[in-house]
Formats: C-alpha cells, sequence, structure tokens
C-alpha cells in the first residue's frame, strides 16, 4: 500500500510535463505572437491580402507618408516625395523588406502583446508610426541627386533623429515603372544605399587615420612631409592627386594629400589604424531601430607599407556604409561620443496611448574629447583653407571632408563629402555620396549643402 | 520511539484536516463569471435590448443546475467540500462560453450532457462510497466495455475520417470510447487492487490491449494514445518486481504496436509538426494550427470579446479547435487558466492519495486525473505546435455529449479519492 501510494507520485511528472509545455507555449506566444498577429492570414488585419486596418506613417512635421483609406494603402500625395522616401517607408509588396512599413507592420497593425488586435477591432485602425524624417528635405535630397545614384543621410547628432535619408535610384511605389527589372538605371533599387550600401570611403577616410595619428603619435602633426606626387613603397606607389611639396598634416588633410597619408597610415601601424576605426564603428554592429544596417569593414594588413598607405588614404579593402559615415561625424561634433541614430519618433495606438517614444541613447566612445576637439578645428579648417564656408549659409560653420573613391581604373570615381555644422541652433551631421559623380567636393558638396541649407531656412 | 511511531500511524489513518474553500463565495465569483461571459452572447445588442432567448435559457438552465447540485449535496449528503466540483463547473463554463460562440446549435445536447454528467457524477461517487458494492461490478464493467467497443466497430459510422460514433436513429449519435475512458480507469485500478496475482496483472494487460486494438479498428489514434498513457501510468502505480518486467515489456510491445499499427498517421503528424508555416502547410495540414497560433496572438492576455474571434469560423472549432477559440475570444490568461485547472485536478489526486481508504480509491483518483491531463495536454499542445497534432478534444470544454458525461464521471473517481467526501457516511460503512 505504500509503495504505491509512493509510485502516485509519478504523476507529478507528468504535471512538471504539462506545466513546461505550457512554459514553452507561454513563451512561443511572448517571441513569436507579433509574427503569427501580423501573418497575412489573419483576417483581423487583412482582407484579400491588403492590410486593411494599418496605421498611418508621418513625418517630423506630421505630414502623412503612408495611409490607410477604403482598405487601401496610399502613400504621400506628392509623387517626388514618394519616390525620395520609398527605402524609408517602403512599399506594399514588401520589395523592400528593410523598411518602416515592413519591419513596423507589427506595430502598425495595431497588435501589442497585452490586447492582441483589441485596438483594432474596435477603432478600426492601427497604431501610428512618427518618423523623424522631414519629407520636404528629402524630396529636396533627391532632387539635388540628379538622377544619379547614390545616398544622402542628415541625422540631429545631438538627439540621433535622422532628418534626410535618401537612397536612388528609386521609384514611385504608386506607379512602378515597368522596366524596373531589366532597366540598368534601376541597378540595386531595393537596396537602402544609405544603411546597405558598401563604398569604399576614399578620402573621407583620412579623418580616421587623423585620429589614429592623434591618438597614437604624439609629434606626427608637426612633422612634415614631402609630396612628389606619390608614397613610394618597395611594393609599389601610393599615388597622389597633385604634387604637394612639403607639407604638414593640417594641410595635408585640407589637400587630401595621399602621400602624406600613406606614410601616416605607416607610422601609426596597422594596429592602431584598425582599432581607431573600430572604435568609431567600423567592424562593428550598428542600427537604426529595427530596420537592417550592414556592417562597415576594414582589415588592414600588417607588414605591406603599400596596402597599409592605401588604407590611410581610404582606398584597399575598407568599406562603409553613408549612415556610419554621419555617424564617425557625429561623434567628433559630439565631443568624442555618437548618439545613435534612430527614425522612429513615436509610436502612438489608436486610442492615443503612446506606446513608444524615441530618446538620446549615446554609443560608445569612439575617441577621447581632446582629440574630437582637435579633429573638429581640422576639419573646420578645411572649410576656411580650401572648400569655402560660401557652400553653406552664413554662420552655420561647416566642417568636413570630401572624399573621391576609386573602385574601377575605368569608371568614374564615387564622390563622397561628409561633415557636421558646428551650431547649437542647427547640430547636423550629414553624409553624400554620388556614384560615379567625380570629385567629391565639387560633386557630393553641392549636394548636401543644398539639402542642410534647406533644413536650416526650414526651421 | 514506540509513541512516535503509534502517533504517526494514527496520523497516517486520520483524514486529512485541511480547510475546505469557502464554497458559496467561490461559487458566486464563477457565476459571477459565468454572467459576465454568457451575457456577451445572449445580449445580442445592448441598446435595443435584443436578446437570444434559446441561449438565455441554456445558460440559465447551466447555472441553476450548478446551485442546485451545492444547495442539495450541502443540505442531503451533507457534503462540506466542492473543490472538484468547483473547478469542473469553471471548465464547463468556459466550454458554453466557447460553444456558444463557435457552434451555437450545440449547447442544447451540451446542457443535456452536463445534466445527465452531474447525475452519473453523483451516483458514481455513490457507489463508489463503497469499496465491496464496486468491486462486484468490476467484470461485468469490464465485458460491457468491450460490448461497447466490439459494438462500435460494426454499428459505427465514419464520422470525420474516425468511426467512433454510433449512430441512434436520426437525432442521436454517441462517442462509446467516451464511456470507455470511465470503465477502464475502474477496471484498471480494481483488477489491481485486492488480489496481487499475476492472473489479474495479466487480465489488465489483455483488456488494456484489446481496448487499444479496437480504437486501432475505429482509426481513433488521439483515444488510443490517451488509453496507453493511462495504462502506463496505471501500470506504474501497482507494478512490483516480476510485475515490473511483465508490464515493461507489454508497455513496449503495447507502445511498438501502436505505432506500427499508425505508422502513416504518425508520420503524415510528424511531417507537419513544426512545420505548420512553411508555405505548403500554412494552407494545408498547418491550417488549423496557424489559425489556432494567428487567434491566440491576436486575442492577447484578455480576448476580443465572445463571438468575435475567427478561430470560430474554422472548421473544427467548437471540438478540436476550442483552445484557440477560448484563448482568442477570451484570452490567453483564461487559456491557461484551463489548462492550470487540469493539473490542479492532478495535484488533488496526488494529495490526497495519502489519506485515501485502500490503494484502489488513490489509484483511480490519479488515473482519471492523469487521463484528463494527457487529453487536455495532448490537445492543447497539439493545436499549438507545440506537439504533433493529434484529432482529440478538450475535456469538458470541446462540444461533444458523450466526452461531456465521461468527463464528469471521470471526476468521480478524484472525487471519491478524496476521504473527506464520504466524512459523514464513515461510521456506517464497515471497512
Amino acid at each position: 500500500m505504500k509503495s504505491a501510494s509512493n509510485r502516485i507520485r509519478i504523476m507529478w511528472i507528468f504535471i512538471a510535463l504539462s506545466l513546461a509545455g505550457g512554459v514553452f507555449l507561454m513563451f512561443s506566444i511572448i517571441t513569436q505572437g507579433g509574427e503569427w498577429a501580423t501573418s497575412s492570414r489573419n483576417a483581423h488585419l487583412y482582407v484579400n491580402g491588403t492590410l486593411i486596418g494599418a496605421g498611418n506613417i508621418t513625418d517630423s512635421n506630421g505630414e502623412i507618408l503612408c495611409a490607410t483609406s477604403d482598405g487601401k494603402r496610399s502613400f504621400h500625395e506628392d509623387g517626388e516625395v514618394r519616390s525620395a522616401l520609398l527605402h524609408v517607408v517602403g512599399d506594399n509588396h514588401g520589395y523592400i523588406s528593410s523598411s518602416i512599413q515592413n519591419q513596423y507592420r507589427t506595430n502598425l497593425s495595431g497588435y501589442n502583446r497585452i490586447m492582441g488586435v483589441w485596438e483594432l477591432c474596435n477603432f478600426e485602425q492601427g497604431s501610428e508610426v512618427n518618423l523623424t524624417v522631414n519629407a520636404k528635405a528629402c524630396r529636396v535630397a533627391y532632387e539635388a541627386l540628379q538622377g544619379r545614384k547614390g545616398a544622402i543621410c542628415v541625422y540631429n547628432y545631438k538627439t540621433g533623429a535622422v532628418l534626410v535619408s535618401v537612397s536612388a535610384p528609386t521609384y514611385d511605389p504608386e506607379n512602378i515603372p515597368d522596366d524596373i527589372n531589366d532597366n540598368e538605371a534601376y541597378d540595386g533599387v531595393y537596396i537602402n544605399r544609405v544603411t546597405m550600401g558598401l563604398y569604399p570611403p576614399g578620402s573621407t577616410f583620412k579623418v580616421l587615420t587623423t585620429a589614429a595619428a592623434i591618438d597614437n603619435l604624439p609629434g606626427e602633426s608637426d612633422k612634415t612631409f614631402y609630396c612628389d606626387g606619390a608614397y613610394h613603397t618597395s611594393y609599389g606607389d601610393v599615388n597622389c592627386m597633385g604634387e604637394h611639396g612639403d607639407l604638414q598634416m593640417k594641410e595635408a588633410l585640407a589637400k587630401s594629400c595621399n602621400t602624406a597619408y600613406a606614410e601616416i597610415a605607416n607610422d601609426v601601424g596597422a594596429k592602431s589604424l584598425q582599432k581607431t576605426a573600430e572604435n568609431f564603428g567600423y567592424n562593428q554592429k550598428i542600427s537604426l531601430g529595427k530596420l537592417g544596417v550592414y556592417t562597415s569593414q576594414i582589415h588592414t594588413k600588417k607588414d605591406d607599407a603599400l596596402e597599409l598607405g592605401w588604407a590611410g588614404v581610404g582606398q584597399s579593402t575598407t568599406l562603409v556604409t553613408p549612415l556610419l559615415q554621419v555617424r564617425i561625424m557625429g561623434a567628433i561634433a559630439g565631443g568624442g561620443v555618437p548618439v545613435e541614430p534612430y527614425l522612429v519618433q513615436k509610436v502612438t495606438t489608436a486610442s492615443g496611448f503612446v506606446k513608444e517614444t524615441a530618446g538620446v541613447k549615446k554609443g560608445s566612445r569612439s575617441c577621447s574629447e581632446e582629440t574630437a576637439a582637435e579633429l573638429k578645428s581640422l576639419l573646420r579648417n578645411n572649410f576656411e583653407e580650401q572648400y569655402g564656408d560660401w557652400h553653406f549659409n552664413e554662420g552655420l560653420n561647416p566642417c568636413g571632408k570630401s572624399g573621391t573613391a576609386e573602385t574601377d581604373p575605368d569608371k568614374t570615381p564615387h564622390a563622397w563629402f561628409t561633415g557636421f555644422l558646428d551650431n547649437d541652433e542647427y547640430p547636423y551631421a550629414f553624409v553624400a555620396l554620388v556614384e560615379e559623380g567625380g570629385s567629391g567636393s565639387e560633386v557630393a558638396l553641392p549636394v548636401v549643402a543644398q539639402v542642410v541649407n534647406y533644413l536650416a531656412d526650414a526651421q | 520511539m514506540v509513541k512516535s511511531t503509534e502517533d504517526k500511524a494514527l496520523k497516517m489513518r486520520k483524514p486529512l484536516k485541511r480547510r475546505p474553500l469557502k464554497t458559496v463565495p467561490m461559487l458566486l465569483l464563477i457565476t459571477a463569471y459565468q454572467l459576465y461571459m454568457f451575457s456577451q452572447l445572449a445580449v445580442t445588442n445592448i441598446k435595443a435590448l435584443e436578446i437570444n432567448y434559446t441561449m438565455l435559457i441554456y445558460f440559465g438552465v447551466f447555472i441553476v443546475a450548478e446551485w442546485l447540485y451545492y444547495i442539495v449535496m450541502r443540505a442531503f449528503a451533507k457534503r462540506r467540500n466542492f473543490e472538484i466540483e468547483l473547478i469542473g463547473f469553471f471548465l464547463t463554463g468556459i466550454g458554453f462560453a466557447a460553444i456558444g460562440s463557435a457552434k451555437p446549435d450545440g449547447l442544447l445536447v451540451q446542457t443535456g450532457a452536463f445534466l445527465l454528467g452531474l447525475i452519473g457524477f453523483s451516483v458514481l461517487v455513490w457507489i463508489l462510497g463503497d469499496s465491496e458494492r464496486a468491486m462486484k461490478l468490476r467484470l461485468p464493467l469490464g465485458i460491457l466495455a468491450l460490448v461497447i467497443l466490439v459494438a462500435n466497430i460494426f454499428l459505427g459510422s465514419d464520422i470525420n475520417g474516425a468511426r467512433n460514433w454510433i449512430v441512434i436513429g436520426n437525432a442521436i449519435s454517441i462517442q462509446p470510447s467516451e464511456f470507455v475512458k470511465i470503465i477502464f480507469v475502474f477496471v484498471g485500478a480494481a483488477t489491481l487492487e485486492k488480489l496481487q496475482t499475476s492472473k489479474n496483472l495479466y487480465t489488465f494487460i489483455g483488456f488494456s490491449a484489446a481496448c487499444v486494438g479496437v480504437l486501432f479498428i475505429l482509426r481513433d489514434f488521439g483515444t488510443a494514445v490517451i488509453f496507453f498513457l493511462t495504462f502506463l501510468l496505471i501500470a506504474f502505480m501497482r507494478s512490483g518486481d516480476v510485475r515490473t518486467i511483465a508490464l515493461a515489456l507489454a508497455s513496449a510491445g503495447l507502445g511498438g504496436w501502436l505505432i506500427a499499427m499508425f505508422k502513416t498517421t504518425v508520420k503524415n503528424r510528424f511531417a507537419t509538426y513544426r512545420h505548420v508555416w512553411d508555405a505548403d502547410m500554412i494552407d494545408g495540414k498547418g491550417f488549423q494550427q496557424t489559425r489556432v497560433l494567428i487567434g491566440i496572438a491576436s486575442g492577447g492576455l484578455f480576448g476580443l470579446g465572445l463571438g468575435k474571434g475567427n478561430v470560430r469560423d474554422v472548421i473544427f472549432s467548437s471540438t478540436d479547435l476550442i483552445f484557440g477559440v477560448v484563448c482568442e475570444e477570451l484570452g490567453v490568461i483564461t487559456g491557461f487558466a484551463v489548462l492550470a485547472c487540469f493539473m490542479l485536478f492532478a495535484v488533488y489526486a496526488i494529495n490526497n492519495a495519502k489519506t485515501s481508504r485502500s490503494t484502489f480509491y488513490s489509484i483511480a483518483a490519479t488515473a482519471a486525473a492523469g487521463l484528463l491531463l494527457f487529453q487536455a495536454s495532448i490537445n492543447i499542445f497539439g493545436v499549438t505546435d507545440v506537439i504533433p497534432f493529434t484529432g482529440v478534444t478538450l475535456p469538458f470544454i470541446s462540444r461533444g455529449g458523450s466526452s461531456m458525461i465521461s468527463c464528469w464521471g471521470l471526476l468521480a473517481f478524484i472525487k471519491a479519492g478524496d476521504s473527506r467526501t464520504y466524512l459523514t457516511t464513515y461510521g456506517e460503512l464497515k471497512k
């Protein structure tokens, strides 16, 4: 009798198994519930494959970028704005997978873990996703590219709010071109070049080579370099665009002298150069909310003066996204600590409850405050000595660096310009990339200046 | 030393002194919850005061029956504790609400079956009050079970792929295997009770094999699995040395046989398992599971309200998929409360085993609780793709008259395993 009542305890095992099943189910609901609820098979959300009650997507001025009416999802009234913001807002077919429409569809659908789709059923409207971008400024940026492929991004380095994010080529999601899949002009049209375009940084990388020199070699800024048109190594030459003669680091940066910078890179050494670049975000995962961001790459080689020389001037195998470029500028402008960029300002449910709000989120320190200050003065000097403040509205105090990135000897190089305004009222960091645009200062700078000026005027 | 062992012995025999749950407040609470649920269905338009009177009658009968049962048992049988019945009422009420949403036509049968189930429960508890009386029923009931099952083979009608139905006339269809569950637990516990001879043991093994075999012929895989698991449970609880070996072999053989017999079924289940969201499954073999999962996520913690879900429009929503309806319309919290109730039955059975009058009672109670827990788990975790999907119903909640009666019948074993049930008549019974 006693043994039997002891054996009854086997029931505890079955109870435990049931409990384990329950815990597993609960865990699945918590982690995958959003996916299940937003499945296209959910008749609460979809009728004939169209999201019926998805909430609005709005810009920083409250302009409606995407809304649902009569069971149809439509975009901004202006076709240019639609094209400019395609990669941020997304489309109705899921081609632009890394977009707000796609990645935030759980929010848009009105689903939340506590209430399920109750809000949607009772208000017939999902949550509103309010973005940080300025639709009109994005349109200005899109037009400034004049049909060329490229990317433009502007963000507030104090708050992290991304004001402009435009990628070209693009298309109007309400009038999808017929030849989109065979016309060369639409190569990579589904890619958001701001977050997923990887390009050689070219001379813009000299900013990081400078940072590495300041941090590791105290005397480097006083060293005199001699440029005869190339930096000579036993493996070959790192060519320079000019013959600059005798010059020091400050002037070398303003004139973008490859000879001096190839030498600085070799003085700094492969390890330190890579370390500095990694501190600024290379080889690190950086994020933009739920949108995917490709990781920028740098792999310097020891014992190869030529490759290291090229790496010092941003060629070699180094690749960077435009988003990391503005983040680097943000770090310098912000005293060595970058503020992480974000696109979603807030999410408000149909009943008016604010579910999510963005806040300032600082990244890990990229460089010391002193280094940041010195870099800032050097980048400011570039404008004073080289590019000229006249590109920008008066008093904006631009700082920056151009770049001309070679990819293929037969092709025109990519034009880069990256910088920021040393200005409390307009704390903008910016980048423009024009694919096969040519000279950075001649092509990319006017493009990005136009956008930044518009933003300053509009405010 | 001597004194302490005496104390211990005394303690062992003394019925557990646990304060019974205050029944009236609990029943009031459960009734309030049921009124909240039922009003969502019966009042179709609150402004125009449109009321579905047919539904109102079913719900009314249900609630009145609950209270009547309590009053009668309190006044005449002098019962003090009603925990088991309260959980039963809670579950049945949720079932009524979910069926009222998914298939209102089914409420008539459900109401009738509930009344029959409650009566059957009371009668069975009375029968079990005298173990000698109960033991006499062992053989006839065992034979009856086999007769029912065999009759099922010849008289059965195919409904939804399984032939586990007997249709009488045109109106009444019953599912005999449901009633066999009660007999199975009874015979299982009774056969192994007194005479621990190998003859009894082999009788039980033979009986189990016959039951599972018939269920195979009837193509009722889910119920066969439940019988097998219950067999394992009973076998384990009563096994000793030689018998352990015999039972282990029998279990392995029976299990192997079960899998071999249902080979294609098992294979099909496993092909879908954890792949329900695949493009070729989502609208095919994974249709039911994905719709249940979508419903669960859509309902959130508190549900969308009765009659507002989509799972109810899916085929078998009032039977196999009722858990999805419960979660979507009454909330995930309610869904997990349902699962917890079945665990609670099992915990009850284990705790009461210490003070049960004999091992027959403790084994029967544990086996009944185990059977209910197995069936509930197989249903809940099957429709949510935690384990392979098997078409079994959720006890007390799924639509089905036979099942409702059988569930209340099984509860009687748990009730009988609680020594407090017969406290008042203890003196009259000769043990």
